[in-house]
């Protein structure tokens, strides 16, 4: 038996996946053995084999990457993607993809600069685009592509800041919703919950720019000095120092364990877009939040 | 014979079944945010801190951040998140201890001191507190900010209450001094002792 369980790990350790071994490439990952067109242009850190092939030591520096087992890799060293640590995986991208070719267009910039609808920004989350502007819509005639809770994620990723997390997980008790309520009365606004009764990210996010939807719609609830060609803007504050500093040995405590730079600093927020109410004043929290004393 | 049968059918059977609708629900990790909830050590009342945050122009984002994120990977972000919503002493501090702008007794968010004071109070400390504020009275002055905190004792004159020696040391504090001199020194200089000597010499 104990020769068995021998043999078997053996066996399995020596079954560890790698490039080499398998010849088959993790998912998402990027084509490799294609000869780049001479109109490409890349950078002489990324090397490519003598005609133009793209080969795994073009983007990755670790030495012989691809007879390293999979899941040995260790995808926080620096010179995992040559010349990193990135903050955002498109930087490296667009080391050698044009950056321009690739932008995404901003789809919340309903309108162009005569005030008329880009119907082709509203198709990206409605399966029809609702001409009539004074008529107002009733949720079941939204016709949203997919659920409300699971739609932004489609161009946005669930962890778009700090604590969206924690927020799209949790759910709303009596108490918080009957004061969810009286905002909503108060402030002439919806702050709309998931079919599960959980908080999306249009509870808090208005979708629609300014002047898209009759502005007497609860719907529209927005920030007034919003302007989505620059999104959120922020001030430097005295106070990211102290935060910075009050952070620094948790932060590396953290970074010790994951081999990861972590930094957490504190800018206060100058320009808000897209939200049901202003957060820089903490309205939109205690829309939902109240405290007994 | 058949209310005993009755009785022990009760018992065994139909009793566990109507109290099962009265246990636990599985326990559950609590939130973090939970967790806060049940600290005792610090006290933060939210709404008495709203006016001074909007005079200030700060709001929750100060200490409950929102700012934009680049970790994708949630297993490394919950962590992160974690340390960005503790609780920000140094920015507490600032106003309440440094500043002073708003109140600044400790106990007005530390409930407990014991969970805030440093490991060498824990002992006798007051023995020899005196040692330690002549060799860093500024450590001192970190937590005990007002100076009435050390004259409500070094100052004391009222002989009818206890204060720091027992009811009616006065009477047998000869004999103290004769066993351990030097114990009386931490507190009391020689000034202390001639003020009521001497006048009795005189006397």
């Amino acid at each position: 038996m104990l020769l068995w369980l021998l043999g078997t790990g053996i066996a399995a350790a020596g079954a560890e996946d790698s490039y080499a071994t398998t010849k088959k490439l993790p998912p998402l990952h990027h084509v490799i053995g294609v000869v780049l067109p001479e109109e490409m242009k890349t950078p002489k850190r990324l090397p490519l084999r003598e005609d133009r092939e793209l080969r795994c030591p073009t983007c990755h520096g670790i030495e012989d990457i691809d007879k390293v087992p999979y899941r040995r890799i260790d995808r926080s060293l620096p010179d995992f993607l040559r010349g990193g640590p990135y903050d955002e995986l498109e930087t490296f991208c667009y080391e050698c993809h044009e950056e321009d070719k690739f932008k995404r267009p901003n789809i919340h910039i309903l309108l162009d600069k005569n005030g008329k609808l880009q119907e082709e920004h509203c198709t990206y989350c409605h399966e029809e685009v609702h001409r009539e502007r004074d008529r107002p819509l009733r949720a079941p005639d939204y016709k949203l592509r997919l659920p409300p809770e699971n739609l932004c994620y489609g161009c946005h990723l669930k962890t778009p800041h700090f604590n969206a997390l924690e927020h799209q997980d949790s759910k709303p008790d009596a108490q918080m919703k009957l004061h969810m309520k009286d905002s909503k009365e108060r402030y002439g606004i919806i702050l709309p919950l998931s079919r599960e009764g959980k908080v999306m990210c249009p509870t808090c996010h208005a979708p629609h720019q300014p002047g898209v939807i009759d502005a007497l719609n609860p719907a529209v609830g927005q920030v007034d000095n919003a302007d989505l060609e620059t999104g959120v803007s922020y001030r430097e504050h005295p106070w990211d120092a102290v935060v910075r500093e009050d952070k620094k040995a948790r932060l590396e405590t953290l970074s010790e364990q994951n081999g990861q730079r972590f930094e957490l600093g504190y800018r206060r927020i100058d320009k808000e877009v897209l939200l049901r109410l202003p957060a820089k004043n903490g309205e939109l929290c205690l829309a939902c939040h109240q405290f007994d004393e | 014979m058949a209310r005993l049968i009755l009785v022990l059918l009760w018992a065994v059977v139909l009793a566990p079944l109507v109290g099962a609708g009265d246990l636990p629900d599985a326990v559950k990790d609590p939130k973090w945010w939970e967790k806060r909830e049940k600290r005792t050590d610090i006290r933060y009342p939210h709404n008495a801190h709203m006016e001074v945050m909007d005079e200030e122009g700060d709001s929750c984002m100060l200490c409950h951040s929102f700012a934009p994120n680049a970790m994708a990977d949630e297993s490394k972000l919950k962590p992160l998140t974690t340390i960005s919503n503790e609780p920000l002493k140094a920015v507490c501090h600032d106003c309440h201890v440094t500043e002073q702008r708003g109140p600044w007794r400790c106990n007005l968010c530390h409930d407990d001191k014991t969970k805030i004071w440093p490991e060498d109070h824990r002992f006798g400390y007051i023995d020899h507190h005196g040692e330690a504020a002549r060799r860093d009275e500024a450590a001192c002055k970190e937590c005990h900010l007002d100076l009435a905190f050390c004259t409500n004792c070094h100052f004391r004159r009222d002989t009818m209450g206890t204060g720091y020696h027992p009811l009616g040391y006065r009477t047998l504090h000869g004999l103290s001094v004769k066993v351990d001199t030097l114990d009386c020194g931490r507190c009391h200089n020689q000034v202390y002792c001639e003020t009521c000597h001497a006048r009795t010499r005189y006397q």
